[in-house]
């Protein structure tokens, strides 16, 4: 730990001293109109968020890690006030647990993605049963396995910044937040998985339409689905599955959610993130190339024709008509 | 017009359904070509200016009903031109057209002292009339495939939906360049043809453009007698109005399907 943190920690831990002579402030403070969502309640604590902001909202405080990683310390106090556990009350050490006064743990972890991987255990202890879905999802295996690529809880919904995810913004935005990894060439390449989901998303119906909402109105609800829709969401399971919304098998009936009484056939209209080659939705490929050939024939032949009738009229200019 | 001759070039249905042409066509580029490029900066404005995602595509279905109406008036309309009024049929290409098109550079590269000599309707304006019809076609089944697609599936396999959507982008685009280059050049650029909105086209202008029209116009063509008129509207008349009213009953049975949701269920 480098020396100005050091003697911030000396300040943090006086501050501590003094505030927990004057009593357990912050176990009164949680009061919120939010339905909880959490299982358990956090148990009361000691430690109010002043006491931690006394350093903490240096926007310079930084930690380096073992890896050489640079972990930044820094806590924005409003955009904390803004999230959704500001606004339930929760407090610093809710989350931050074995912070008392007079102990400052250190984080044990060797790189940033051991550190983030370790806060998801502390969000199961309030919501253990989002956590149980994620578990036994294709994420949470992964999760289980240690596996440092494996999306844990911040990834998605943010740190200290957590919003409302029922909120609409979060909805429309969200296929964004899954194309941070699902178009990442590199990270795709290691598993085998397809980095065009999202591109050949937003090239469809939905996702054209979704797109638009994120960029002009993320407000507005809209009828179209997200990827979290029809793949699931903490849930979400391997597409080759036979318990997978998305599997052939079971898609019809996912489309029919949304629009009733789907004729199996009209799973074809969706091209299941594939880019149409003559593999795939041979048909659009066909009239994808068929176009690629006549709009530049169609219109070269008209711009040929068009410049030889200006320059005749250009030759002939002046002689009577 | 006393000093300068003229002849009735388009009656007034025809004047009609060109600003039909014009309304519903202009309007469904300006919903529509947005949507193709829904990802630019200059779409998401424009569509933003219309009202939204969801605003612009009403309004494209709207219109998209307009111009296909159009389409199946301009049937019956060109029906009781060729059925009441015995009139020749004017539109359809023949050899001589290809052989004007050829006489027609030949003569502006100055390789021909003559420039063809066009009947009522020109080469350049039946592969106009031609491309209108290829491509009003390909609108409107492409059009109602995506805009019907439960329907669609029930009888035709799911591919066509996407192939429609593709077919549908890439034709409007089509339209819209060749709208841009052929159409503003002949009737615009090259000179300002205003038949269509006042309907009459001077002689001078006639000897110009369609020479062999104007001498057929100065023969003297053969018209039907107001007795043989009045007899084929008898007929007609009601045969035409029976399939407009079937059409439109078709398009608006077509048009209300429910494809989906309005909203969406709440998350699991």
């Amino acid at each position: 730990m480098s020396t100005p943190v050091g003697r911030r920690l000396t300040l943090v831990l006086a501050a501590t001293f003094s505030a927990v002579l004057l009593g357990s402030v912050a176990a009164a403070t949680s009061g919120s109109a939010f339905a909880p969502v959490f299982q358990a309640t956090p148990t009361p604590q000691a430690v109010p968020n002043e006491v931690c902001l006394t350093c903490h909202s240096n926007q310079n405080l930084s930690l380096t890690l073992p890896s050489g990683e640079t972990l930044r310390l820094f806590v924005d106090e409003e955009q904390f006030a803004a999230s959704v556990h500001g606004q339930a009350g929760l407090q610093c050490v809710s989350c931050h647990r074995g912070y008392l006064p007079g102990q400052h743990p250190t984080l044990g972890v060797e790189n940033r993605r051991e550190w983030s991987l370790q806060a998801a255990q502390v969000c199961q202890d309030c919501h253990a049963d989002v956590f149980q879905e994620f578990i036994a999802s294709v994420h949470g295996a992964s999760f289980a396995q240690g596996n440092l690529d494996t999306p844990t809880c911040s990834d998605c919904h943010g740190i200290h910044n957590i919003p409302d995810p029922h909120l609409e913004q979060f909805r429309v935005r969200s296929p964004q937040l899954c194309a941070t990894c699902h178009a990442d060439t590199a990270l795709m390449a290691k598993y085998g998985i397809s980095r065009n989901v999202f591109e050949t998303y937003v090239a469809d119906f939905h996702g054209t339409t979704v797109e638009l909402f994120a960029r002009t109105a993320p407000d507005q609800p809209t009828n179209k689905p997200v990827c979290i829709d029809c793949h699931g969401v903490h849930d979400i399971i391997a597409t080759d599955d036979p318990e997978s919304p998305v599997i052939k098998a079971n898609l019809v009936e996912t489309c029919q959610r949304c629009h009733a009484g789907a004729d199996p056939s009209f799973v074809g209209a969706w091209t299941s993130h594939y880019a149409p080659s003559l593999e795939q939705y041979p048909l659009t490929f066909l009239v994808n190339l068929f176009y690629a050939l006549f709009i530049p024939a169609v219109i070269g032949g008209m711009v040929v024709l068009v410049g030889i009738d200006a320059y005749g009229r250009w030759r002939r200019r002046g002689e009577t008509r | 017009m006393s000093a300068l001759k003229s002849v009735v070039r388009f009656n007034l249905s025809d004047r009609l359904e060109h600003w039909l042409l014009v309304v519903s066509f202009t309007l469904l580029a300006l919903t529509g070509i947005p949507q193709k490029f829904a990802h630019q900066g200059w779409a998401v404005a424009l569509i933003q200016l219309l009202g939204g995602i969801e605003m612009v595509r009403t309004l494209h279905h709207l219109f998209g009903v307009v111009m296909i109406l159009e389409g199946v008036y301009h049937i019956a309309a060109v029906g009781y031109k060729v059925y009441v009024r015995r009139s020749p049929l004017f539109m359809l290409p023949r050899l001589k057209d290809l052989q004007n098109l050829w006489i027609s550079v030949r003569h502006n590269l100055g390789l021909a002292p003559q420039r063809p000599a066009s009947g009522r309707y020109s080469y350049e304006e039946k592969f106009e009339y031609w491309a209108l019809v290829w491509g009003l076609t390909i609108m409107t089944i492409t059009g109602l495939f995506m805009l019907i697609p439960l329907r669609v599936t029930q009888i035709f396999p799911g591919e066509l939906i996407p192939a429609a959507k593709a077919a549908h982008g890439w034709e409007a685009l089509l339209a819209v360049v060749a709208i841009i280059v052929w159409h503003v050049y002949h009737v615009h650029l090259r000179h300002f043809n205003q038949s269509i909105f006042h309907g009459r086209m001077s002689e001078s202008e006639m000897i110009e453009e369609h020479s062999l029209e104007h001498e057929r116009l100065r023969a003297g063509p053969l018209e039907p007698t107001p007795q043989e008129v009045q007899r084929r509207r008898r007929l007609y008349l009601p045969l035409a109005a029976g399939f407009v009213i079937l059409a439109l009953i078709g398009i608006l049975l077509l048009v209300s399907e429910q494809t989906a949701i309005t909203t969406r269920p709440p998350l699991p």
